[in-house]
This record gives C-alpha cells, sequence and structure tokens, in this order.
C-alpha cells in the first residue's frame, strides 16, 4: 500500500478535529470553517485511496467535493450575515430558539 | 496494523483528546500551557504510529506536513479570534494541497490553493470583516460543551481510523491487482504511441516533448475523467453552483430588521474607530 494508511489515519484526524471544533465553539463563522477542515480530512482519505487503486476517482470525487465546498461557503456565509444583521451577534446560542 | 501501532494510536488520541479540552477557549478551566504540553505529546505519539504502520510510501515531508496540518487544524478550532482561525485555515489547506501532490495529485492541489486558499477563505475574511463585533465576544471566550464534544471527536476519529485501516489490510490483495491493471494499461499506451519517433533523428529534447504529449499528465487525465465518467455530475455541479448563487443573492438582497438591543450606529466618518483591531 503506498501510504493509504497515513493518509486515512490524518483524514480521521482532520475530520475528527473539524467535528469538534464544529459541536464545541459558538460563533457561526468558526463553526462553518470547522466544516471545511472536515471537507480537507475527506479530500485527503480520497486522494490516499485514489493512489491505493491507481485510478482517478478518488481525485474526481475531490473536486466534486471542491464544488460542494464553495457551494456551501458562500449559502452559509449569507446566511451568517442575514443572521448578524438580524440579531447583532455571531453566537450560535443566539438562535437556540429552533431546539423546541 | 501491528498492536504495537494500534496503542500508539490510542495514546496519541487520548492525549491529543485532553490537550484539546484544555486548549478550547474556556476562561474557568483552560489551562493553555498544559493543554499545549498535551497536545505536543500527542502530536509525537501520532507521528511514531505513523511511523510504526508506514511503509515505502511515505517519508519525512508527509511526518512534516501531516503534523503541520494537525497543528494548524488545532489552532483553528482553539484560537479565540475568527480571523486568526481563518489564516491558520491558510495554512492547513497549503500542507493538504502538498501532500496531494505527495500523491501524484497535482491538479487538485492547484485547485484546492487557488479555490480555497484564494476564494473561498477571502470570502470567509470578508464575512468576519463585515459581522465585526467590538472585542471578543462572549461566544468566542466560552466553548459549548467542550469535554462532550472533545470526547465525540475523538471517539470518531479512533472508530473510524482503526475500521479504516482494518478494511484496508483486508482490500491490500484487491487494490495490488488494480494497480497492476492500470500500470499494464499504461504501459500498453506508452509502448503504442510513440514507438517510431525517436528512430528518425529526434533530438533528446523534442523526444521528450513528444513523450510528454502522448501520456497525459495528471491534470489531462483527470479532465479526460471528469469529461467522459462523471458528465452528468459536471453539469450536476453547474446547476448547483447555479442555484447557490440564485440563492446567495436572493437572500443577502432581503432588508432585515433589526432584532433587539444593538448598539447605536456611529456617525459614518467614526464608524470603525472605537471598535479594536480584531
Amino acid at each position: 500500500m503506498p501510504g493509504t494508511t497515513e493518509y486515512v489515519i490524518l483524514g480521521a484526524c482532520l475530520f475528527a478535529l473539524g467535528m469538534a471544533g464544529f459541536f464545541a465553539r459558538r460563533n457561526l463563522i468558526v463553526m462553518f470553517l470547522c466544516t471545511e477542515i472536515m471537507f480537507q480530512g475527506v479530500v485527503l482519505t480520497v486522494v490516499g485511496f485514489s493512489k491505493l487503486w491507481a485510478n482517478l476517482d478518488g481525485q474526481a470525487y475531490a473536486l466534486f467535493l471542491l464544488v460542494i465546498a464553495a457551494v456551501e461557503a458562500g449559502l452559509a456565509l449569507g446566511l451568517v450575515v442575514l443572521l448578524y444583521r438580524r440579531r447583532g451577534t455571531l453566537d450560535a446560542e443566539a438562535w437556540s430558539v429552533m431546539r423546541g | 496494523m501491528t498492536p504495537a501501532a494500534l496503542y500508539t494510536l490510542y495514546a496519541a488520541f487520548v492525549l491529543g483528546g485532553a490537550g484539546l479540552y484544555f486548549l478550547l477557549p474556556n476562561p474557568d478551566r483552560g489551562k493553555p500551557l498544559a493543554g499545549a504540553a498535551l497536545g505536543a505529546l500527542g502530536l509525537a505519539a501520532l507521528i511514531v504510529a505513523w511511523a510504526l504502520v508506514g511503509d515505502a510510501g511515505t517519508g519525512a515531508a508527509f511526518y512534516a506536513l501531516g503534523g503541520v496540518a494537525v497543528l494548524c487544524t488545532v489552532r483553528v478550532i482553539t484560537h479565540p479570534k475568527p480571523v486568526y482561525s481563518a489564516l491558520y485555515f491558510v495554512v492547513t489547506v497549503l500542507a493538504v494541497a502538498a501532500l496531494c501532490v505527495l500523491q501524484g495529485a497535482e491538479f487538485l492541489a492547484a485547485a484546492l490553493v487557488i479555490i480555497y486558499a484564494g476564494a473561498i477563505l477571502v470570502t470567509y475574511v470578508f464575512v468576519i470583516m463585515l459581522a465585526q463585533q467590538s472585542g471578543p465576544s462572549s461566544a468566542d471566550r466560552r466553548s459549548r460543551e467542550p469535554f462532550l464534544s472533545v470526547c465525540a471527536g475523538f471517539v470518531t476519529m479512533a472508530v473510524i481510523t482503526v475500521h479504516a485501516s482494518k478494511a484496508l489490510e483486508s482490500n491490500a490483495a484487491a487494490a495490488g491487482r488494480g494497480r497492476a491493471e492500470a500500470r499494464l494499461a499504461s504501459a500498453v499506451t506508452e509502448a503504442g504511441a510513440p514507438a517510431g519517433i525517436a528512430e528518425d533523428g529526434a533530438t533528446l529534447s523534442d523526444d521528450g516533448a513528444k513523450r510528454s504529449a502522448a501520456t497525459p499528465g495528471n491534470a489531462m487525465a483527470l479532465g479526460g475523467a471528469v469529461m467522459t465518467r462523471y458528465m452528468a455530475a459536471l453539469q450536476l455541479s453547474g446547476l448547483l453552483l447555479l442555484i447557490a448563487m440564485v440563492g446567495a443573492v436572493a437572500m443577502s438582497r432581503k432588508r432585515v430588521p433589526q432584532e433587539g438591543a444593538v448598539a447605536p450606529r456611529a456617525p459614518l466618518g467614526q464608524a470603525g474607530r472605537e471598535v479594536p483591531p480584531y
């Protein structure tokens, strides 16, 4: 295996760190940065698998992942600006009315 | 994976999780120095675990870049100021791009640098600038359930890592077959096209240029795959981008009423002056 195990471990580390950050942080912008870190972990994993199988499927997936990340960033940041204009804070707890 | 590597990995997760718990912004229980020491031990254990599971495919470059990526990721999620988080995230993206180059994904590395570090991060920095608060807010200084979130993250990490490496070991034989087939196919295309070129007195550089035109590089091969096998997905992603663009424009054009008590707006000339740099 051409180093795939190491790449999978590193990808899992980045994904889980992003997940922990998404749960722990309360600033909306940092929460969305954490989702981008989770995307980076997935990119590393699929690139490692692409090398393992010696084909380009993993890299093509990573390319589409980049599209999803761009779409997510655009929409999420639009939402963040909207929420900030309404409440004047970036705290996610300010919107906990939806918790039910 | 040998038991030694497995237990080193578990030790790395426990140490790293404890370090992250102390590093997360928390005015009561945060101990940055102890957290940094534990986190450094965890990172060292992670690198040892990489060396234990490692084979010929990786080297010092992987350890250095992987360490940088993990370190900067930890800073992204622990730094109390969002601007610094975004800048550390740029370093993470650069390290991930370099790791992609190590695995032979040059086009993807360039796309990561251009799209992530160039476009998405600039959008983030713009939004941080637009939604500037006066000083670090309580949302940045106090984490939400740091213990539970660190537990959730690191248990996920351990489960993914161990199960994925077990699955990898059982799949190694099949992957070796796949690699051999791919190598055979590329050998056929290499041998097929430029066979007669070198004979008719071409110079060495000419020969090299012709050969590189005949065997597709990473960008050409990836473009071919995206344009043929993934054509439907490519069209769909274009449609998705269009929908997201329309949605973002529709969302941000709306005039929203401001709720709650917000500090009165300063006159235009002094708008940014009493706000400390963020």
